[in-house]
């Protein structure tokens, strides 16, 4: 171990609060010490979620580590944060290359490109970019086509990223209809969750109704463990529970994103 | 003046802020409250405390533990709550009122309760 990693790893532990955990995850980054910086900026995440540049370090540590998946959710997670965030885009742009989605890539680079202009990088994914897509037989190449219940399982996950968030998109009796709320031990517990908080919108729409406020648009609910809102999404209702240290602000625009998506789900008749 | 009125008055004193008083979680009857003309208190009261209990009733059930603060938004006003001690201090506020600084003074307030 060098001195800088050991001497960060040291104020770390002093610390567990501190911004060192960003130069020391990048110097593990560095080395490839890949299993080591993930533990790091991941525990760095769950501390700092409303950072866009942590999730840029999650992102490029899962990239590295060949997660594709787990790159872009906490990319996307940088971008919810500050949707102009150049190295998110870059990122982003690069993956979305990769894989042949030539329209996300194109979206991506341009924004990165107007945030860091001149990159050398940058300029030749672009000018790659606009050979391949001239390609039309490499367009046909597109995301893998899911099945209703996977789409439904995984609605949510775009706009929930690394954040330790969850949704749920509930029907009018409290069932779930899309979304997953998945406990460290893998078991699933939505179904209990929606039954007991849907009961919730019925008592604000008859609040609301007796104060003449006109109908009830969200709801937020500040706990020991977690902020739970909520908001009414076509018969239904949308929620995000957010862990406790996700600040309220966060926690609100991630469940408009997650009512957004619900909506177009729902009308795309899913 | 009861021990709640500076409570209250530093709740009522921010913009946009119709009515705000202190009822019994249990049964929704009121301790201590001002509002403006035309906010039916007793009514006001039944319906917030119903609320704030069937949240944090909700919340604790799905394993979230405690509620102590609870934001309802309409489409012309919200209405707030913080609970603690068996109590729970309420406001109706036009849509124009400052969230953050509304929930800041809540909180601070029901921490007395």
């Amino acid at each position: 171990m060098s001195g800088d990693i050991r001497s960060m790893s040291e104020q770390l532990a002093a610390d567990p609060a501190s911004l060192v955990f960003l130069p020391l995850a990048e110097q593990l980054l560095g080395r490839g010490e890949l299993a080591h910086a993930s533990r790091v900026a991941r525990k760095g995440a769950e501390r700092h979620a409303h950072r866009a540049d942590v999730h840029d370090l999650v992102a490029r540590i899962a990239l590295a580590q060949g997660e594709e998946a787990a790159a872009e959710r906490a990319w996307v997670s940088s971008l919810a944060i500050s949707p102009d965030f150049g190295a998110a885009h870059r990122g982003l742009g690069f993956l979305c290359y990769r894989q042949g989605r030539w329209e996300d890539a194109e979206t991506h680079l341009a924004k990165a490109r107007t945030a860091t202009p001149g990159d050398p990088a940058l300029e030749a994914a672009w000018e790659a970019l606009h050979v391949a897509r001239a390609d039309d037989s490499r367009v046909s190449q597109a995301a893998p086509v899911l099945s209703a219940a996977e789409s439904a399982g995984v609605l949510f996950s775009a706009q929930l990223g690394e954040t330790g968030q969850v949704a749920l998109l509930l029907d009018s009796d409290g069932l779930v209809v899309a979304g997953q709320y998945m406990t460290a031990e893998g078991e699933d517990l939505g179904a209990v969750i929606g039954a007991h908080l849907s009961g919730v919108s019925d008592e604000a729409a008859r609040a609301m109704r007796h104060f003449g406020l006109g109908g009830w648009t969200r709801i937020a609910i500040e706990t020991e463990a977690a902020t739970v809102v909520m908001a009414p999404t076509g018969e239904g209702v949308t929620l995000v529970a957010a862990p406790r240290e996700v600040p309220l602000g966060l926690a609100r625009r991630t469940l408009d994103q997650c009512v957004h998506a619900a909506t177009e789900w729902l009308g795309g008749g899913a | 003046m009861s021990s709640f009125a500076p409570l209250l008055a530093n709740v009522t004193r921010h913009r946009g802020v119709m009515a705000c008083l202190i009822v019994a979680e249990e049964d929704g009857i009121v301790v201590e409250g001002t509002a403006q003309m035309g906010v039916d208190t007793a009514a006001f009261a039944a319906l917030t405390a119903s609320l704030y209990r069937k949240a944090a009733r909700a919340a604790a059930s799905a394993g979230f533990g405690g509620t102590s603060f609870c934001d309802l938004e309409a489409e012309q006003g919200r209405v707030l709550a913080a609970g603690r001690n068996g109590l729970v201090l309420v406001a109706v506020a036009e849509s124009r009122a400052n969230l953050g600084l509304l929930r800041v003074e809540l909180l601070k307030a029901a921490a007395a309760l």
